[in-house]
């Protein structure tokens, strides 16, 4: 229950920058994720967050205080890690209380606490195990609620999902969100998976080599996307990229290296510049071609091969040379895609999306 | 199949031929502590006497004791001194690490006789007498190394996060090296201790060279009993010995499992 800033926050190991100079204001209250591939800084920023690792440059305030000389133990955080770190010697019921007896609370308060606390998260009947006597998933919850009773001004969560399977994380994601939002409490997730950054918090913040690339609700971040980097790093996208020719009337021309591209949309750049677009896959529409003319703006091609993947139906169409995907969920298609099919590929004008050069 | 039978039955010969060889000695002696006859002839007729007079042997007793009473105290001040050296070394760089892993795991590869030796002439060279408390140096300088692969072997597999967590829940460094550090260290400091402790009760060159005189220790008692006329009371003693060794074993194989278990996730 704080409000968060980083402000220049900056962490050197020897010569390697891994966070640089990152700037960040988290609202009280507000789910937030920071994403982005392994090695990106979006640890340590969570370490700095904590007081795990001392900044070397910059500050890491609550509520408007610095926190740089507070300590760990006094900054009233709350942590999950990857592993859990459930203390191995204690019950459920010891692991949940510690932190009420680290913060004084009251003997005759705790065993309510810590009930009420597992009861949030349906351990209660689980009080006297011991940590391995548990399954993955409800090691998490264990290790949720120990995190939770001490009623945390930041929650910090490090990849706090990745070690379960794959519908447990999904049945987790929102159960998880419940429990954070009925706390109201100001959390940072740490994650690489994007799907998990996009259901469990209000804002992203993307990392990529220890810089933020941007920041913004889940749909601003997925819709439109500032760069390349982020445009890949969630969801996919097919690029395309060259000197801009002439643009108008929905249509937009671009010199390729070896050719000229008409591509459906709108741009602010004028001729001459180097420009990038993205198009995601799931938007690109595909219809076989029928006779030798190609619609102006759409793209001519082969599949050049077909990815089923259940719900979804991926084709790598070749046009020309540059390899374009596009995607279909399964029941949306009147009829199956064939290898070696010509193929015409077009998209609603709004969904080219101009990313930053 | 067939075939399999056969390396089976082939395994379980060689297995019992090492057994054999490992304790057939052992086993031995153990039967003629029970043996009436003083020169350990045969035929073998069964009876305490070797005991009641071990238990009336003051200096034998006495030697006992004083390897008991340093064997004590070297296995706990190893511990201690190991447990701080692997909590520190945590700290260090990697490169200083090395450095001083070298340096205490060095009396492992030199021979105790020339360890005994040379700090023998050291204690010499520096104008002291011989006494008790060099020779409580000696081995813990000997004993050491092994307290610290025990200890190390736990450390490494320690998760750090433990730690962390315990600060992030709000305890201050006491109360997570207290709560959280030390639990987990204890199966590694039990058995570490317990090594340190044979390595010193077993150790004969070391308290040979630098042992006071009026002193003794069983190994250098049980050495001087063979020179001047051995007496089944020494095989007596020796099974007394393993059957201690052999019950402390078993204690701390014990502590060990359910530690073992509570720390690692084990069978879920």
């Amino acid at each position: 229950m704080a409000r968060v800033n980083l402000k220049n926050i900056t962490k050197v190991y020897g010569s390697n920058t891994v966070v640089d100079h990152i700037n960040l204001d988290v609202e009280d209250g507000s789910l937030v994720s920071i994403l982005g591939p392994s090695g990106c800084g979006k640890t340590t920023t969570l370490r700095m967050i904590a007081g795990f690792e001392i900044p070397d440059d910059g500050e890491v305030l609550f509520d408007d205080q610095p926190v740089g000389r507070v300590p760990v133990n006094k900054r009233n955080i709350g942590m999950v890690f990857q592993s859990y770190a459930l203390f191995p010697h204690m019950t459920v019921a010891q692991n949940v209380a510690y932190g009420l007896e680290q913060h004084g609370v009251p003997k005759s308060e705790i065993p309510g606490r810590v009930m009420d606390a597992l009861e949030r998260v349906h351990m209660a009947e689980y009080a006297q195990r011991k940590p391995k006597q548990l399954s993955g998933g409800q090691q998490q919850r264990v290790a949720l609620a120990r995190a939770l009773v001490i009623r945390p001004s930041v929650m910090l969560l490090d990849e706090c999902l990745s070690a379960l399977d794959k519908k447990l994380r999904v049945e987790m994601q929102s159960e998880l969100r419940r429990l954070l939002e009925e706390s109201k409490v100001t959390t940072f997730f740490v994650t690489h998976d994007q799907e998990e950054a996009m259901t469990l918090s209000d804002r992203i913040v993307v990392m990529h080599d220890g810089i933020i690339e941007q920041t913004g609700t889940p749909r601003e971040v997925y819709e439109s996307p500032r760069n390349r980097f982020v445009a890949d790093f969630l969801g996919k996208a097919d690029f395309f990229e060259g000197k801009l020719v002439s643009a108008g009337n929905g249509i937009v021309t671009i010199a390729t290296e070896n050719s000229e591209l008409t591509l459906t949309g709108s741009t602010t750049a004028a001729p001459g510049e180097d420009v990038l677009f993205a198009v995601r896959p799931e938007h690109v529409i595909m219809n076989p071609a029928v006779g030798a003319e190609t619609p102006v703006g759409a793209l001519r091609g082969k599949i050049n091969h077909i990815i089923y993947s259940g719900n979804v139906i991926s084709s790598i169409v070749d046009c020309g040379g540059m390899m374009v995907r596009t995607e279909a969920t399964g029941g949306s298609l009147s009829r199956e895609p064939q290898r070696g099919e010509e193929v015409i590929l077009s998209w609603e004008p709004d969904y080219l999306i101009q990313l930053e050069k | 199949m067939s075939n399999n039978n056969k390396t089976g039955v082939l395994g379980k010969i060689l297995i019992i031929l090492v057994l054999l060889y490992l304790y057939a000695p052992i086993f031995v002696l153990m039967l003629l502590s029970f043996n009436e006859s003083r020169y350990n002839s045969l035929p073998f007729a069964f009876t305490l006497d070797w005991y009641r007079d071990l238990a009336e042997d003051r200096a034998l007793m006495e030697a006992a004791k004083n390897s008991m009473v340093l064997a004590l105290i070297t296995g706990i001040i190893c511990v201690i001194l190991g447990t701080m050296f692997i909590l520190g070394q945590r700290y260090l760089a990697r490169r200083t690490e090395g450095i001083f892993n070298s340096i205490v795991m060095m009396p492992m590869s030199i021979p105790w006789l020339i360890m005994g030796l040379s700090s023998l002439l050291m204690i010499r060279q520096l104008g002291f007498e011989k006494n008790m408390i060099f020779v409580a140096l000696g081995h813990i300088v000997i004993s050491l190394p092994y307290s610290l692969l025990v200890l190390r072997a736990r450390i490494s597999s320690l998760d750090k996060s433990l730690e962390e967590m315990s600060a992030s829940l709000g305890a201050g460094p006491l109360t997570t090296f207290r709560r959280i550090t030390l639990p987990a260290l204890a199966p590694a400091m039990i058995a570490g201790g317990f090594l340190s402790f044979m390595i010193s009760f077993d150790n004969f060159p070391i308290s040979y060279f630098l042992m006071p005189s009026g002193y003794s220790t069983l190994p250098i008692e049980i050495q001087l009993s063979i020179k001047f006329g051995f007496t089944p009371e020494i095989n007596a003693l020796s099974t007394v010995i393993i059957g201690f060794s052999l019950v402390v074993l078993a204690i701390v194989g014990l502590i060990m499992r359910s530690n073992i278990k509570s720390l690692v996730g084990g069978d879920n």
